[in-house]
C-alpha cells in the first residue's frame, strides 16, 4: 500500500515483512515446546481440577485479554484450537503457582511478543490507538459548536425564497402535528 | 448451465455499462428518450442476473460437478436445503448474490422514484449502473462462478460445517444486502449533487432506502451475534472481529443517517451534512466490503475471503475520492433554507447523535487499522481487541443512550429550559426512582451499570408516557376503545413512532448487552459422567454421554442434569461433533434462556476414555433480551416505512398559513 509513494516506504514495507517473517519463523517453535509440553504429560494430567473461584475469576479475565496467535482474530477464550487450548492451561499454572495477572501477561508476552496482547498497552507509541478516539471527539465536538454558531447566525437572515416545495410549506403544520401528539 | 451463466453475467454487463452511459448522456444533453433507455436496461440487467442465479441454483441442485464453484461447495451428500447457503458460501457465488441484489434494489427504487424526479431520476440511475458495471467486471473477469473444471469430479468437497446452521440461511444474505442496499441512498445523493438541484426531492427515497440499508445490516449484526452465541461456543455474541467492525461501521453511519435525514425532511435543514453522511456510510460500507473480500486484516470471518483485496480497494480509494470530491465541488449549492433558532433544540439533538454516532464509528476504524498502521510504520505488531473496544465506544454507547431518552423530549426549533424542565421532570422523576429501586434491589455498585440502567428506563418511560397520554386523548376525544386508539395515535405519525419501537428494542438491547458485560460468570471444568458441578445459581449434573458415528463425523451429546436450590429444572443437551476431513470441531452449546439469565453448555471435548469431557459453563444474565429486540427492530422499521397517508391532518385545527402549505404539498 505504501509502496507507491516513493523509495523511504518501500524499504520500511520489507522490513516489516521480514520482521514479520521472522517473527512466523521463531513463533511455532515456541508453540511446538508448550504443545510438547503438554501432551508428553501424563494423559490424567490433562484433565485439570477445577481452578478455585477467585482464580477462575481471574482466569476468565486473562483469558479475554490475550489474542490466539493462530487464530485470526480470536482471543484464547474464544478459540477452540490447541494453541489455545495450550495458553489457558499455561495461564492456569501461573496463576495456580501465585502469579499475579500481570505477571501471567507479562510471561506471554516474552514467549509471543506484544501482539499477543489484546489491548494495547498504555505507554509509548502504541498510546495513539487510545489518544485517538478522545481527540476525534473534542475536535468533532468542536466543530459541532461552530457549525451550531454558523447556523444560528443565520437565523436573522431571510432564506424564505430559497425554501423548499417538498418539506419547507409543511414545516408549520408537522410542528403542529408534533404538538397535537405529544409533548414536543 | 455454465454457459447459460457467463452469457447472463456478460448481457447483465453490457446493459448496465450502456445504462449508465446513456443515463449520464442523455441526462446532460436532455434527450428523454435516451434517459428512458438507460432506466430500462437497469431493469433488463436485474433480469438477466435473475437467470444466471437461477443457472447457478439449478447446478448445485442437479450436482454439476464440472462447474468448479459447485464441486468446491456441495457434495452428493449435502441436503438440498443447504444449496441456499452454499450458493455465497465461497467468493465467486457471493459476488454473484452482492451483484444480483444491488442489482435488484437498483431495478426496484428506480420504478418507485417518483416522475417527477427528472434529472435526478436519470443520474442516479446512471451512478447505480455505474457501481453496478464495475462489480460485473469485477465478477466476470475475476471471479466468474460458472468457471468449468477440466473433468468433472464424482463428487464435490462440500460444504463448511460451520455454515450449517439456520443462522447462516440470513445473516450472510442480510449483511451483504445490507451493504450494497447504502448504493441507493448513496446514488441518490451523488444523483442530487449531479444534478445540480438544490431542492430536498432526494429525501424521502433516500429516507426510505437508508432504513432499508439500516434494517437489513442491523438485522444481519444481531442474526451474527446470534450465531455466534449459539455455535461459535465461547458464550460470547459480540467480539469486535473485523468484519464485524466493518459492518457495524456503516451500519452506525446509516443510523446517523436516517436520524438526521428527518431534520431535511422536516425543516429543509442540514443538507450538506447529510450527502456528507450518506457519502460516509457508504464509504464505511465499501471498507466493509474491501475488509470482507480479502482484506489484509485477520478475521473470523475467512469463508469467502479471496485474492480480490487490491480491487476493492481501488474501488473504495475511487468511490471516495469521487464522492467526496463531487461534495466539495457542489458545496456552495447545498445551503440550508432555515437557519438554526435555537442552540437548544431537537435540531442539536441530532447534531449531538451524530456526533456520538460517528465517533463510535471512528474509534472502531482506529481500532482496526491503527495496527496495520503500527507494522507498515513502526513495525511494531499491536492488537487493538475487545477490551479496546469496550471500553472506548463503552461511554460513547451510554451518552448515546441517554441522548435517546432527552432527545425526542425536546421540542423541533426552539425550546427555553423552562420547556424542557417541563418535558424532563416527570421521566426523570419515574427514572430515578426505579433505577434506585433496581440499584438496591440488585445491589449494582458498578457505576457504568447504573447510568446505563437510568439511561435506558429513562427512554422507555419517555416513550412509553407518551404513549399512553397519547392513547387517553385519543380515547377521549373520539371515543375509540384504547387498543384502537394506540394504533390509530402510531399511525397517526409512523416515522416517529415507528422511531421509538426501534428505541425500545434498543433499550432491550442495551438490557442485554450489560446484563452479560458485567455480571456474566465462565467456569471451565473436566467431568466424569455421574460428577456435577456448580455455577452461579445452577449446579449441573454429567449424566451421560451418547455418541453417533457418520460418515465424515462424529456426534456426541452430552446429557446433563440441571437444578437450582435442589430443585430439578430438567435436561439440557450440549453437542459436539467431530470433522476429521476438516480437521475441525463444531459445537453447539445447550442453552437455557430465560428473561433472567441463561445458562450455557459448551461441550468443548471428549477425552479418550470416553466418559471424561472437557465442559465450559456459563451463566448470561439477560441475554434472552437481546434476540427478542429483534423482532421489534424489524417491526420499528416496517412502521416507520409504512407509506404515510395524509389523513392525520384531520385531527389538526389549521391556522391559515399552514393549511394553505398543506393543500400546496399534498396536491
Amino acid at each position: 500500500m505504501a509502496g507507491a509513494s516513493g523509495a523511504g516506504p518501500v524499504i520500511t514495507v520489507a522490513h516489516v515483512r521480514q520482521q514479520r517473517t521472522q517473527a512466523r519463523w521463531w513463533l511455532p517453535g515456541v508453540l511446538a515446546v508448550a504443545l510438547v509440553a503438554l501432551l508428553t504429560s501424563p494423559a490424567h494430567a490433562q484433565v485439570q481440577e477445577p481452578l478455585p473461584l477467585e482464580l477462575e475469576v481471574q482466569a476468565q479475565a486473562l483469558y479475554e485479554s490475550v489474542m490466539c496467535p493462530q487464530c485470526a482474530g480470536q482471543t484464547i477464550s474464544q478459540s477452540h484450537s490447541q494453541i489455545a487450548k495450550a495458553m489457558r492451561a499455561a495461564v492456569r499454572e501461573g496463576l495456580l503457582a501465585g502469579e499475579s495477572p500481570e505477571e501471567v501477561l507479562d510471561s506471554l508476552v516474552v514467549s509471543f511478543g506484544e501482539g499477543v496482547l489484546a489491548s494495547p498497552p498504555t505507554r509509548g507509541w502504541p498510546l495513539l490507538v487510545w489518544l485517538g478516539p478522545p481527540v476525534a471527539l473534542v475536535l468533532g465536538g468542536a466543530a459541532l459548536v461552530l457549525a451550531v454558531r454558523g447556523l444560528r447566525r443565520g437565523a436573522g437572515r431571510d432564506t424564505a425564497p430559497a425554501e423548499s416545495k417538498a418539506t419547507g410549506d409543511l414545516a408549520p403544520y408537522l410542528d403542529l402535528v408534533d404538538r397535537e401528539i405529544g409533548e414536543a | 448451465m455454465a454457459d447459460l451463466g457467463t452469457a447472463t453475467i456478460t448481457l447483465a454487463l453490457a446493459l448496465a455499462a450502456y445504462g449508465s452511459v446513456a443515463s449520464f448522456v442523455g441526462a446532460n444533453g436532455r434527450q428523454e428518450a435516451l434517459v428512458v433507455s438507460g432506466r430500462r436496461a437497469n431493469y433488463m440487467a436485474a433480469l438477466a442476473l435473475g437467470v444466471a442465479v437461477l443457472a447457478l441454483v439449478t447446478a448445485f441442485l442437479s450436482n454439476d460437478f464440472s462447474i468448479r464453484y459447485v464441486a468446491e461447495h456441495s457434495n452428493l451428500a449435502m441436503p438440498r436445503i443447504y444449496t441456499w447457503v452454499a450458493f455465497y458460501a465461497g467468493n465467486e457465488g457471493s459476488l454473484l448474490f452482492v451483484a444480483f441484489a444491488l442489482s435488484g434494489m437498483a431495478a426496484v427504487s428506480m420504478a418507485m422514484t417518483p416522475r417527477r424526479a427528472g434529472a435526478l431520476r436519470a443520474y442516479t440511475n446512471g451512478v447505480l449502473m455505474l457501481i453496478l458495471t464495475f462489480f460485473l467486471v469485477v465478477l466476470l473477469v475475476l471471479a466468474n462462478p460458472f468457471v468449468e473444471l477440466a473433468a468433472a469430479p464424482f463428487d464435490g468437497i462440500g460444504i463448511n460445517p460451520l455454515l450449517t446452521h439456520p443462522g447462516m440461511f440470513v445473516h450472510p444474505p442480510m449483511l451483504m444486502t445490507g451493504l450494497v442496499a447504502i448504493t441507493v441512498p448513496f446514488a441518490l445523493g451523488m444523483g442530487t449533487l449531479l444534478s445540480g438541484r438544490i431542492d430536498d426531492e432526494w429525501v424521502d427515497s433516500a429516507r426510505v432506502w437508508g432504513l432499508v440499508a439500516w434494517a437489513l445490516l442491523g438485522t444481519g449484526l444481531l442474526l451474527g451475534a446470534w450465531w455466534a452465541y449459539t455455535i461459535l461456543g465461547w458464550g460470547g455474541y459480540w467480539a469486535w472481529d473485523p468484519v464485524e467492525n466493518a459492518a457495524f461501521m456503516p451500519w452506525l453511519a446509516l443510523t446517523a443517517f436516517i436520524h438526521s435525514i428527518m431534520v431535511q425532511k422536516r425543516r429543509g435543514m442540514f443538507r450538506m451534512w447529510n450527502i456528507a453522511l450518506i457519502n460516509i456510510a457508504y464509504t464505511l460500507g465499501a471498507f466493509g466490503i474491501f475488509i470482507n473480500r480479502g482484506g489484509p486484516v485477520p478475521s473470523v470471518h475467512s469463508f469467502g475471503a479471496s485474492t480480490l483485496g487490491w480491487v476493492f480497494l481501488t474501488f473504495l480509494g475511487v468511490a471516495t475520492l469521487a464522492s467526496f470530491g463531487l461534495f466539495f465541488y457542489r458545496l456552495a449549492v447545498l445551503r440550508s433554507t432555515h437557519a438554526l433558532e435555537s442552540t437548544l433544540s431537537r435540531e442539536t439533538a441530532f447534531l449531538v447523535n451524530n456526533l456520538l454516532l460517528l465517533g463510535i464509528a471512528f474509534a472502531t476504524l482506529w481500532g482496526v487499522v491503527f495496527p496495520l498502521i503500527s507494522e507498515l510504520t513502526t513495525g511494531r505488531t499491536i492488537t487493538v481487541g475487545e477490551p479496546f473496544f469496550n471500553q472506548v465506544n463503552g461511554p460513547m454507547m451510554l451518552a448515546l443512550i441517554v441522548l435517546m431518552g432527552v432527545g425526542p423530549l425536546l421540542p423541533w426549533r426552539t425550546a427555553t429550559w423552562a420547556t424542557v424542565r417541563r418535558a424532563l421532570v416527570v421521566p426523570v422523576a419515574i427514572t430515578a426512582a426505579i433505577t434506585a429501586a433496581v440499584a438496591v434491589l440488585f445491589e449494582i455498585r458498578i457505576i457504568a451499570v447504573l447510568v446505563g440502567t437510568a439511561a435506558s428506563t429513562l427512554v422507555a418511560v419517555s416513550v412509553l408516557r407518551e404513549w399512553v397520554r397519547g392513547t387517553i386523548a385519543r380515547h377521549r376525544a373520539t371515543g375509540a376503545a384504547y387498543p384502537l386508539a394506540f394504533a390509530a395515535l402510531i399511525a397517526s405519525n409512523r416515522p416517529r413512532y415507528g422511531g421509538y419501537v426501534v428505541h425500545l428494542a434498543i433499550v432491550m438491547l442495551a438490557f442485554g448487552i450489560i446484563g452479560s458485560t458485567f455480571y456474566s460468570t465462565t467456569r471451565d471444568v473436566f467431568m466424569r459422567v455421574g460428577d456435577s458441578t456448580t455455577v452461579g445459581v445452577y449446579t449441573v449434573e454429567f449424566a451421560a454421554v451418547e455418541t453417533t458415528t457418520f460418515a465424515d463425523r462424529t456426534e456426541r451429546e452430552a446429557v446433563l442434569r440441571i437444578s437450582r436450590d435442589g430443585k430439578p429444572l430438567g435436561t439440557m443437551r450440549a453437542w459436539n461433533g467431530v470433522y476429521p476431513s476438516f480437521q475441525m470441531v463444531s459445537t453447539r452449546a445447550a442453552i437455557r434462556s430465560t428473561p433472567v439469565d441463561d445458562l450455557y453448555v459448551i461441550f468443548s471435548e471428549v477425552q479418550p476414555d470416553g466418559q471424561t469431557a472437557a465442559f465450559r459453563l456459563l451463566v448470561n444474565p439477560m441475554v434472552w433480551w437481546m434476540w427478542v429486540a429483534g423482532p421489534f427492530v424489524i417491526l420499528g422499521t416496517v412502521i416507520a416505512l409504512w407509506p404515510a397517508r395524509q389523513r392525520a391532518a384531520a385531527y389538526v385545527e389549521l391556522p391559515d398559513r399552514a393549511g394553505a402549505g398543506l393543500a400546496e404539498g399534498a396536491s
